[in-house]
This record gives structure tokens, C-alpha cells and sequence, in this order.
């Protein structure tokens, strides 16, 4: 079992900033939970204070029925004693040791015995696919490889909790998806409860059970990826999460684009949800260009630029002065500068209030 | 109910810190450090101020005060009594002028050379550049007394100098006072200006000046309007280095000034403590550490803040050197006889003058090991040469055993600064300890350590008077070297960052195993460089042990003192030597340590 709570928690820094703004989650046994969110809005923060390298101000953490920390009693677990296995976001081995000394570092600490630690050294050097690395120094081996030596290092402690400190950023696009697959393949098979803090949203969304998007220290949302995709809570998650990004329409810049939506959702019957709203969200992947499609709205726009990916095309297209990003993956049959149809169903829509926060139709 | 509540919480508190503290105890090292920094750094000084404006015992009758009671006695005695002139005035206009005229002439000097060495196709121009470091590491006064070698004249005891032995009787006005000192600090000081200098013009970036080529300027229009902008704070920094460095010096003023009373600031300063005018003595030296204070305080937070603005961000090398064509060879001359009167020479003339029995004779029968391994020299009322002479041998023990506590002391506080620091960065407690640790490079020398005798000259509170012990001296230059240690630290402690710490902290591994199995081990190198870079300050010490050398713990340095007080220059000489050999060997094993080069401590300053 390896069950976190995470109660009220607080962190300031230097008594004025507020880093984490009273957090609240609670993490089940063998779960694969992301922390998204942008720099500064406190998903480090956090995850240094699970593995005790942070004092929170006030709240509680607590592993099962272990209280880490707890301001309420005085309680206080220090890291070393947490057992809990945290890679960091520079690897952080140590230059002066083998990549196999690294890894029984900790289990010298531990008071393993020696064939035990040999075991485990192999176990999990062949686990991770770098057998062949044991006695390099770290300074000798590619960043790919490092990464996979601070895992090991952490997966040889077997810690109740794997913490991953955005573990991806320095690698290079086709190591990350090749990592993230791997950390995906080790989390299947070893089944640790694990937190993945990044700020790159399609990580999240494709290692993740769980999401939990922090903005400004505050928790903005914590679910299920595709209920973060699809119904997020307010108009920050939906502004993050998605790429390319969700397409806004206010009332006061767009107004005449605003109100033909409005009259729109009105005539699809959710008048009373469309009179609240202040935003209008709509998917790129929604939009359908140059289609005839039933009782949808559809709006006249000018195709102002078209970046093909390969397997999709992301079009920019200009209507009232607001740039909209559609994404088509079919060749398209026409040129930047021509007109188009741009179109969308009533269940494309995303509502939010003046609160910026998502209502419910 | 308000205070039990108040009294559980405080419970709360203490068993919160007692739980973090076992686990980590950093905030017990910080503390320490701010505490014993905050005495050793601000004490002095404070001390200084306490005692130029407290009636001494000595003087009770004469002001008519009781003692420690209030006074500006010394105050009014220094700037405007009778004998101020003689004191202060005097000395301050000596040293003001010498410090313009050394000044125009490093910077003149450091400048050309710098010029030539790093922009022109002079021949052996790398071999040269490597050569210009050695003036700047060993010690100023060497050059004095390398002049006493050759220009000593008969007015003042002991055997004559090369040039009398010659036949050319050098005049006073030559052999002594304002002259010597002028040129020996200027060739001293020169090689700070070349190495400033150098590393500017090699840092331009050579594509701001072909942009301006591009665009059609003319040679003189990118000469005045881009590369001298660039370099004008190469200039302020080491005209104002060296301005504080020429009013600091003791050693160049005292050999070659004193023989015909010809006084500086610090000379006089001197004088006072010799004749234990204590409140004069601090004034005087407030004086001295103000104008040194203020000098680099102008460099930091003017200089410095217009370097921001300045790009300095070249490849380095200059592909497009000057061709000097016809003007090759004069150059070369030129820089060979710079570098035959800067080093070859100087250090040369020492060298033969220790095997000489009359200088400047050249003859077999002139040649004598005496001075080395003699016994019972008759001419030295029967002193033995330096390897065997007692007072010799003890000089050497006290300098090993002082500096080597020193250099260990350093490398510790540097290590324990750095990490604390980097474990505290971007808090107050940090900046308070950088700036703390970086005010003893703005003291100069001779008042930081008459400052350090004040405060340590009697038992204060629960600290007892140091005077005339060892720890005196260790203490005074562990913290006059402490911006070093620190920045040493701190860099490499930055540079390491706190994650490698935290991994073990993760691993499980208690705060004992974490600081000597992954910290130090890491930064073996950083610390051994952090060790040795004291240990050559400390052997070439002069100005700040002046005034803590007490008999008994003579240093080598200050023993090179002592005998040119008796005369007996040629003994000095030979102890001066071994100096520099001890200091370029372990300059030396530096470079091969760290890669780089002794001035990396420069640029940065």
C-alpha cells in the first residue's frame, strides 16, 4: 500500500510568496499521477515537500497511516527517512562514482547486504536496458542513459513512492517518447505509485490515471486525462491543456462572432447555459472546414496560414479580427488567402462563466 | 488559556526544529558563521573606531580625561595640531602623488604591452604573456629590494649595491625614496593593468570591430569610438586597483623610504604603532582603509555596474593581427627589455647578490656559499647562512606551520560559506554572509591588520587577547584571504547545486555521509585550489603581519625585514629567493591542479 493525503497544504517562501496555496489531493496505491501545470505555479514545490527536501508552512502529507509532516502535531519524517525515490530533473548522479556505485549508494545506506545489493544492481540495470553501463561514470554516458541511471538508482531502493521531478525536459523529442513509453512499460510492471511533475501537457495526458493542473499554487483540477480534455473545470485547464491550443472568443473582443454563437445555442435549446457565458471555447479538432454539416454553426473565415505536420494540417483562419486554429487531417483544397467555411456542433462547445469557470449544459 | 495555548504552540515549534535540525543541521553551521564572521569581519573595525576616539592610558594626563572616556584628541592631533603635517599631511600628499604617478605609468606600461602581446604579430608573444603573471605573484616588495641590490649607496650601512661596486655612485635621490618606490611599484604593479587589459582585448568581440569595418570606419574612428569604450572599464578597474594596492603597500615604502625618513601613509602608520600611539595609529589607519575602501568600492558599484552594458562575449582569438612589418623588431626589443627589467633582472641580481661576497664583482674568487650554508659568518657578527641559521629555520617553521593552519581554515569557512549559501541562495542570511565575507577585500592589508591588533590587543568579554601568538596571525589573514576562500566556494558549490546533496538525502543517507561522501569528494578539486591559493598569499605576506609578527613568531617575510634593518641585505635577499621558488613552484602544481591559470581569481574581483 502506498496511499499519499495531502491536506491544506501551504508553502510560502520568505514568509511572502505563496508557492502552494492550500492543496488538497489524495493519491491511491499504485496510481500514475501528473502535476501540469506552467513554471512558478508550484508542482516542484510540491513534490520537494512530499520528499521532505521542502518545509511547508502549514498542512499535513502523510503515506498511509505514516504523518510525513503535519503542522497541526509537530510531526516531521525527514527524507532520509521517507523512503520515498525522487529523480531529479538534472539526474543529479554523482560525477565521482560508477554509474553501479551510484546506485548502491543508497543501499549502503540502507545496510543491505552486499549480495543483495549486487542483486539488485543487476536487477534493475537490466530492467532499464543499460547492463553495459555498470562502470562508466556518468560523465561518459549520454543523457538518455543518465536518465535511465537516476531511475535505476531510485527503483533500486524499491521507495513506496517513485517521484519524477519533469524527468523528460532534457531529452531530446525522440528519447522523450521513447522514455515516456519506457516509464509507462516500468510503471505497468512494477505498479509504484508514481508522481510525474511536468508542464508539458502531452506527457501528462499520455502517461497519466490521474491529472492534477496547478496554476498559481492553487489546485485548478485533478482527474482522469480525457476528463481534463473534455470537461475542464475552468478556462485556465482549458487553455493548457491542448495543442494547438483551445480557441477563445470573448464578449468584449469578438462581439459580433460572440453573439452569432450565442444566438446559435440559444436555437439549440441551451439558451439559459449561453446566457451566463463570458468565453467560448471551441477544439481545433472540432472545427469542420469546408463542410456541410446539419444544424451546425458556420462561420465565414480567410485561411491566413497552413503549417502541415505530416499526418495533419493546422490551419490559422481569420474571422472578425480572431484568429481560429483548426487542425484537418485530410489534404485541404485550397490556399492561404482563400475563403472557407469553419463549423461547429452544438456539443463543441465549452461554456465559461464571468468567474472563468466551466457551465455545465 | 492564552498562554497555555501559547506555551503548547512554542512546544510545537521546538519539537518541529529539534526533528529538522538532527536531519540537517545547516542552520547550526549558518549560524555559527554569521556569528563568528560578524566578529572577526565588523570587530576590527568597529575596534579601530572605538579606540582613534577613546582616551588611552598613556595620554589620561596630557588630555586630561579619564581613560576611555571620549575624545577627539587624536583626531585633531593627526589633522590640524602641529604635527599633523609631519604625520598625516605630508604622507597623505606623498602618497597621493605616488599613487597618480604609478598609476599613469602601470596603466601606460600594462597597456602597450597588452596591446602588443594580444594584437600585433610580435614574435613569442604567448611565452611573454605567461611571463607578465610573474610580477603579479610574487612578492611587491622583491622589486625594492632587488633596487637595494643594485642602487644601494654608501649613506646607509651594510654592503654597497652593484652600481657602486661598478664605479657609479648612485645619488640619494636615486637610491632612495620617492623615485625607487615610484618605479618598483610601478613594474610590481604593471602586470595588474597588462592582465586586465589582455583579457579585454582578447574577450572583444572581434565581429563588433569587422561590423564596423563592414560599414566603411575608419581604423582611428573604430580605435576611439568602439575598442576604447569597451576597454574604459578594463581601465577604471585596475587604475583603481591599482591606486588601492600603492596606498596600501608597506614593504616597496619601508625598504626603500624609511633608510632616508622619507614617509608614506603607511610608514607613518607604522612608526605610530612601533611607538605604541595607539588613537594615532587608528586614525591614521581609518584614513587608510577609507581611501583603499573607497577606491574599490567605486570600482564594484560604478565600474562594475557599466561593465553590464559592455558585450564581451568574443570567440577570443584574433585571426586579424596588426602586422607590425618594419616595426617587428623594435617591438620585440622593446618587450624583451621590459621583461628583462620587470623580472629577468630583479630576480636575477637577488639571486647572484646571495652568492656574491661584494656585489655586483663578478670574479671567481668573489663567489661565497656563506650566505646559504655559512657558519659563524664573521662580516654578519657571526650569523650562519639561511640553511642553517636558527632564527632562519624558525622563520621558515612559523611561516609553514601559520599558513598551513591558514590555508586549511580558509578552505573550510570557503566550503562551509559556499554551502551555505547555495543551501540559503536568495535569502537575506546569504547576501549577509557574501558581503560579509567580500569587505576584507576592500580593507587594505596594513590597516586590516593594525585593525586586528586593536581589537585583539587586550581580552575583550570572553575573547582573550591574542597578541603574540600564532592565532593572532592565522586568524587576521584566514579572513583578509576569506573573499577568495569564499568565492571559491561559492562558485563551486553553485556550479554543483543542491540536487547531488538531495539524491543522497533521497538514498537515505544521514547529513554526516552527505557532506563527506558526495560533497566533498565532488569538489576535491575546487578545495585543493581553495587550499594551496593561501598558502602562496600567506607565504608572501608582508604588509598584513607586520604588526602581528611579534618576536618569537617571525614569518620568512618579516625576517627579510629584519635583516635589511641590520644591513645585512644580501642574507634577506636569500630568504626573499626561496620565497619566490616556493611560490612559483606552487603556483605551478595550481595551474596543473586546476588548468587555468592564477589571474581566473583576477577577472573576476
Amino acid at each position: 500500500m502506498a496511499e499519499i493525503k495531502i491536506k491544506n497544504l501551504v508553502k510560502k517562501f520568505h514568509g511572502s510568496v505563496t508557492a502552494v496555496d492550500s492543496l488538497s489531493l489524495t493519491i491511491e496505491d499504485g496510481e500514475f499521477v501528473s502535476f501540469l501545470g506552467p513554471s512558478g505555479c508550484g508542482k516542484t514545490t510540491t513534490l520537494r515537500m512530499l520528499a521532505g527536501l521542502e518545509e511547508p508552512t502549514s498542512g499535513e502529507i502523510s503515506l498511509d497511516d505514516n504523518v510525513f509532516y503535519s503542522s497541526a502535531t509537530g510531526d516531521y519524517v525527514p527524507t532520509e527517512k521517507r523512503n520515498m525515490g525522487l529523480v531529479f530533473q538534472s539526474y543529479a548522479l554523482w560525477p565521482h562514482m560508477t554509474v553501479r556505485d551510484n546506485i548502491r549508494f543508497g543501499l549502503v545506506q540502507q545496510n543491505i547486504p552486499k549480495k543483495e545489493q549486487n542483486e539488485r544492481i543487476d536487477n534493475v540495470l537490466k530492467l532499464l536496458q543499460i547492463e553495459n553501463l555498470g562502470k562508466r561514470y556518468s560523465f561518459q554516458i549520454s543523457g538518455g542513459q543518465q536518465q535511465r541511471v537516476a531511475l535505476a538508482r531510485m527503483l533500486a531502493l524499491r521507495p513506496n513512492v517513485l517521484l519524477l521531478d519533469e524527468p523528460l525536459s532534457n531529452l531530446d523529442a525522440q528519447l522523450r517518447i521513447e522514455m515516456r513509453s519506457e516509464l509507462k512499460r516500468l510503471h505497468k510492471k512494477l505498479g509504484n505509485t508514481t508522481i510525474f511533475v511536468t508542464h508539458d501537457q502531452l506527457e501528462a495526458m499520455t502517461l497519466s490515471t490521474r491529472i492534477a493542473v496547478m496554476s498559481q499554487g492553487q489546485l485548478q483540477q485533478y482527474g482522469s486525462p480525457l476528463e481534463i480534455y473534455r470537461k475542464p473545470a475552468n478556462l485556465f485547464v482549458a487553455r493548457f491543456v491542448g495543442s494547438p491550443p483551445i480557441n477563445i472568443i470573448t464578449k468584449d473582443i469578438s462581439s459580433s462572432l460572440f453573439n452569432s454563437a450565442l444566438e446559435y445555442l440559444e436555437n439549440s435549446g441551451v439558451g439559459e447555459a449561453a446566457g451566463k457565458a463570458v468565453y467560448i471555447g471551441l477544439r481545433p479538432e472540432k472545427a469542420r472546414i469546408n463542410e456541410s454539416v446539419n444544424s451546425s454553426w458556420m462561420i465565414e473565415a480567410t485561411v491566413a496560414a497552413m503549417l502541415p505536420t505530416g499526418p495533419e494540417w493546422i490551419l490559422q483562419t481569420e474571422a472578425d479580427n480572431t484568429f481560429f486554429f483548426s487542425s484537418i487531417n485530410r489534404d485541404p483544397d485550397f490556399e492561404a488567402g482563400d475563403k472557407c467555411s469553419v463549423a461547429f456542433q452544438r456539443e463543441d462547445f465549452l461554456l465559461f462563466d464571468s468567474n472563468e469557470q466551466r457551465i455545465d449544459f | 488559556m492564552f498562554f497555555h495555548k501559547n506555551d503548547q504552540s512554542l512546544a510545537l515549534w521546538a519539537r518541529h526544529r529539534y526533528n529538522r535540525l538532527r536531519s540537517d543541521p545547516t542552520p547550526i553551521i549558518a549560524l555559527l558563521l554569521v556569528a563568528a564572521l560578524t566578529y572577526l569581519v565588523l570587530g576590527p573595525l568597529i575596534a579601530l573606531v572605538a579606540e582613534g576616539f577613546r582616551t588611552q592610558f598613556r595620554d589620561v594626563a596630557r588630555i586630561g580625561s579619564e581613560q576611555g572616556s571620549l575624545t577627539f584628541y587624536y583626531f585633531q592631533r593627526v589633522f590640524t595640531s602641529r604635527i599633523s603635517r609631519t604625520i598625516f599631511w605630508l604622507p597623505l600628499q606623498r602618497t597621493l602623488m605616488l599613487a597618480v604617478v604609478t598609476l599613469t605609468g602601470s596603466i601606460l606600461l600594462g597597456f602597450v604591452l597588452a596591446w602588443i602581446l594580444v594584437r600585433t604579430d610580435c614574435p613569442g608573444s604567448g611565452y611573454f604573456s605567461k611571463m607578465m603573471i610573474l610580477p603579479y605573484i610574487i612578492p611587491s616588495w622583491t622589486f625594492a629590494l632587488a633596487w637595494i641590490t643594485i642602487f644601494k649607496n654608501r649613506r646607509i650601512a651594510g654592503p654597497m649595491g652593484i652600481a657602486e661596486t661598478l664605479g657609479f655612485s648612485p645619488p640619494d635621490w636615486l637610491a632612495y625614496g620617492f623615485i625607487p618606490i615610484a618605479i618598483t611599484l610601478m613594474f610590481s604593479l604593471f602586470s595588474l593593468s597588462f592582465l586586465l587589459f589582455a583579457s579585454s582585448l582578447q574577450t572583444v568581440d572581434v565581429q563588433l570591430e569587422e561590423s564596423a569595418r563592414m560599414v566603411g570606419t575608419k581604423r582611428h574612428v573604430i580605435m576611439t569610438r568602439i575598442l576604447m569604450p569597451m576597454l574604459l572599464p578594463a581601465l577604471m578597474s585596475s587604475g583603481l586597483l591599482i591606486v588601492s594596492r600603492t596606498i596600501g603597500s608597506f614593504g616597496t615604502p619601508y625598504l626603500l623610504g624609511s633608510p632616508i625618513k622619507y614617509t608614506l601613509l603607511s610608514t607613518t602608520l607604522y612608526g605610530a604603532v612601533q611607538r605604541s600611539e595607539q588613537g594615532i595609529a587608528s586614525i591614521l589607519t581609518l584614513v587608510i582603509v577609507l581611501i583603499g575602501m573607497s577606491a574599490v568600492a567605486v570600482d564594484i558599484f560604478f565600474v562594475k555596474e557599466a561593465r553590464r552594458f559592455v558585450t564581451v562575449s568574443g570567440k577570443g582569438s584574433f585571426q586579424n593581427r596588426q602586422k607590425l612589418g618594419v616595426f617587428k623588431i623594435p617591438v620585440y626589443i622593446f618587450v624583451v627589455v621590459i621583461v628583462l627589467i620587470s623580472i629577468v633582472i630583479p630576480i636575477l641580481a637577488l639571486m647572484i647578490s646571495t652568492v656574491s661576497l661584494r656585489m655586483g664583482v663578478f670574479t671567481p674568487d668573489n663567489f661565497t656559499l656563506d650566505y646559504w650554508i655559512g657558519k659563524s659568518i664573521p662580516r654578519l657578527a657571526g650569523l650562519s647562512g639561511i640553511l642553517r641559521n636558527p632564527d632562519v629555520l624558525m622563520s621558515v617553521y612559523n611561516s609553514v606551520r601559520i599558513v598551513s593552519v591558514v590555508a586549511l581554515l580558509s578552505g573550510c569557512l570557503g566550503t562551509f560559506i559556499g554551502y551555505v549559501s547555495v543551501r540559503y541562495s536568495g535569502t537575506r542570511l546569504a547576501a549577509y554572509l557574501k558581503q560579509l565575507s567580500f569587505l576584507p577585500y576592500i580593507i587594505p592589508a596594513i590597516g586590516f591588520g593594525a585593525a586586528y591588533l586593536t581589537l585583539f590587543a587586550v581580552r575583550r568579554g570572553p575573547v582573550p587577547s591574542l597578541y603574540g601568538t600564532m592565532w593572532l596571525i592565522i586568524l587576521a589573514m584566514s579572513i583578509k584571504y576569506l573573499p577568495f576562500a569564499a568565492r571559491t566556494g561559492t562558485a563551486a558549490m553553485m556550479q554543483l547545486g543542491k540536487e547531488p546533496e538531495e539524491a543522497a538525502m533521497i538514498c537515505g543517507a544521514p547529513w554526516r555521509k552527505r557532506f563527506f561522501k558526495i560533497v566533498v569528494p565532488i569538489l576535491k578539486k575546487t578545495l585543493v585550489t581553495g587550499i594551496i591559493l593561501p598558502f602562496i598569499s600567506g607565504m608572501k605576506e608582508l604588509v598584513l603581519i607586520i604588526f602581528l609578527a611579534t618576536p618569537g613568531l617571525e614569518m620568512m617575510t618579516t625576517q627579510v625585514l629584519r635583516y635589511i634593518d641590520y644591513g645585512y641585505t644580501q642574507m634577506a635577499n636569500a630568504v626573499t629567493v626561496v620565497i619566490v621558488f616556493v611560490i612559483l613552484i606552487l603556483t605551478l602544481l595550481l595551474q596543473k591542479i586546476t588548468g587555468s591559470g592564477i589571474t581566473s581569481g583576477l577577472k573576476g574581483s
